[in-house]
């Protein structure tokens, strides 16, 4: 799982130094500070509630790197961004993998995103993965942008499966993009 | 979630009885059982190793309905099904149910799967979901031609989302509708063929 890569220390393009390492349970705490520190925009479209720390718990409980591996870049104890690379270890979806990422919004724009999914899509590659998928709200233009540099493709979009947080229901875009 | 209607008794088309009730964690040896007795074959389709029985224990010490309802039916002691419905209840996704179902091939041709995804239907509509949705791979004909009637649409294919036991590639098929649509496509069958059906508490 590429563990003996980390911690790793990240310089971002305007000098920023950040440490890349994967969550431990001792991050539940600065975790639910990062996702609180989140402007309402974003929280609309996160996919679990984060603001309960009941969900929260739950994640650090069950930690598995097997089926979700969540990288996370610090800035001291500071948690600035959380990529996560899901799988199924077993079955008709063995191969493929979903990536997702939040980045808290003055760390957003300075490269950090790109760098991670690297570290990411390394890390499904050693694990023998070969495709990669990521799921956002057709409208989250940022995301599909950022999806879209680093060579993901729309593979198809799922009418109404998103209700944000206000309760307004978006279409779902699956981008995909093949790693061998 | 409705559940004090459980246990429920169900007559089949060939008048056999079998009983619907919610998985507790004493199921474990009978569910691990009835995994068992699926082909290899059948077993590929499923999302996880039922054939570890550290999986069935797993699943059984984490039951909780909010997000997966696993729903069994029973002949006598065994179980001859299984029908589940998963979703996150906070996320984005909240008002979107997957469903998944497996019949036992002693009981398959009864109309089971059909009463049994139907009773998945009921505890949607009575969870409030909007929309339901069925995924498998294009080769499954069995299974798409069973949500077809059931009143499921193809919604999307997902180009190699598929893979078998050999490593070869398979292309995901996404099949949804509304909750209500579904309901009522139900509703309509089942007056259609009144006498047929009967379900009872």
């Amino acid at each position: 799982m590429l563990l003996d890569h980390y911690p790793q220390k990240v310089t971002l393009k305007d000098g920023t130094e950040l440490i890349l390492r994967a969550m431990n349970k001792q991050d539940d705490r600065a975790l639910m500070d990062f996702f609180e520190d989140l402007e309402d925009e974003d929280r609309l479209y996160l996919r679990n509630d984060v603001s309960s720390y009941r969900v929260v718990r739950e994640w650090f409980k069950n930690l598995n790197y097997q089926r979700v591996f969540p990288l996370l870049a610090v800035q001291g104890k500071r948690i600035v961004a959380n990529a996560t690379l899901h799988r199924k270890p077993f079955g008709w979806m063995r191969h493929v993998g979903e990536i997702r990422i939040v980045v808290s919004p003055e760390f957003r724009k300075r490269g950090l995103a790109r760098t991670m999914f690297a570290e990411l899509i390394e890390t499904a590659a050693e694990a023998g993965l070969e495709k990669l998928t990521a799921e956002m709200a057709v409208s989250q233009k940022g995301a599909v942008k950022v999806f879209r540099n680093m060579g993901f493709k729309d593979e198809t979009t799922l009418k109404g499966y998103i209700k944000d947080a206000r309760g307004d229901v978006h279409d779902l875009l699956v981008m995909t993009l093949d790693i061998v | 979630m409705m559940l004090d209607e459980y246990p429920k008794e169900v007559t089949l088309r060939d008048g056999s009885k079998v009983i619907f009730r919610p998985v507790v964690k004493e199921d474990e040896e009978a569910l691990y059982q009835f995994f068992l007795g699926m082909s290899k074959e059948d077993r590929l389709y499923l999302r996880d190793d039922v054939a570890d029985r550290e999986v069935i224990r797993g699943w059984m010490n984490n039951i909780d309905y909010n997000t997966v309802l696993p729903i069994l039916a029973f002949d006598g002691d065994k179980i001859v099904a299984d029908a589940t419905l998963h979703r996150n209840p906070h996320g984005w996704m909240r008002h979107v149910g997957e469903i998944r179902m497996s019949v036992a091939g002693s009981h398959r041709g009864k109309g089971l799967a059909r009463i049994i995804a139907a009773e998945i239907f009921h505890q949607a509509v009575g969870l409030g979901l909007d929309k339901l949705v069925a995924e498998m791979l294009t080769i499954q004909k069995n299974a798409q031609r069973v949500f077809t009637r059931l009143g499921f649409k193809q919604e999307a294919i997902l180009k190699d989302h598929g893979v078998d036991a050999s490593g070869k590639k398979h292309d995901l098929i996404i099949m949804s509708n509304d909750v209500t649509t579904l309901w009522e496509h139900w509703t309509e069958f089942t007056e259609s063929v009144s006498g047929t059906w009967n379900m009872e508490h």
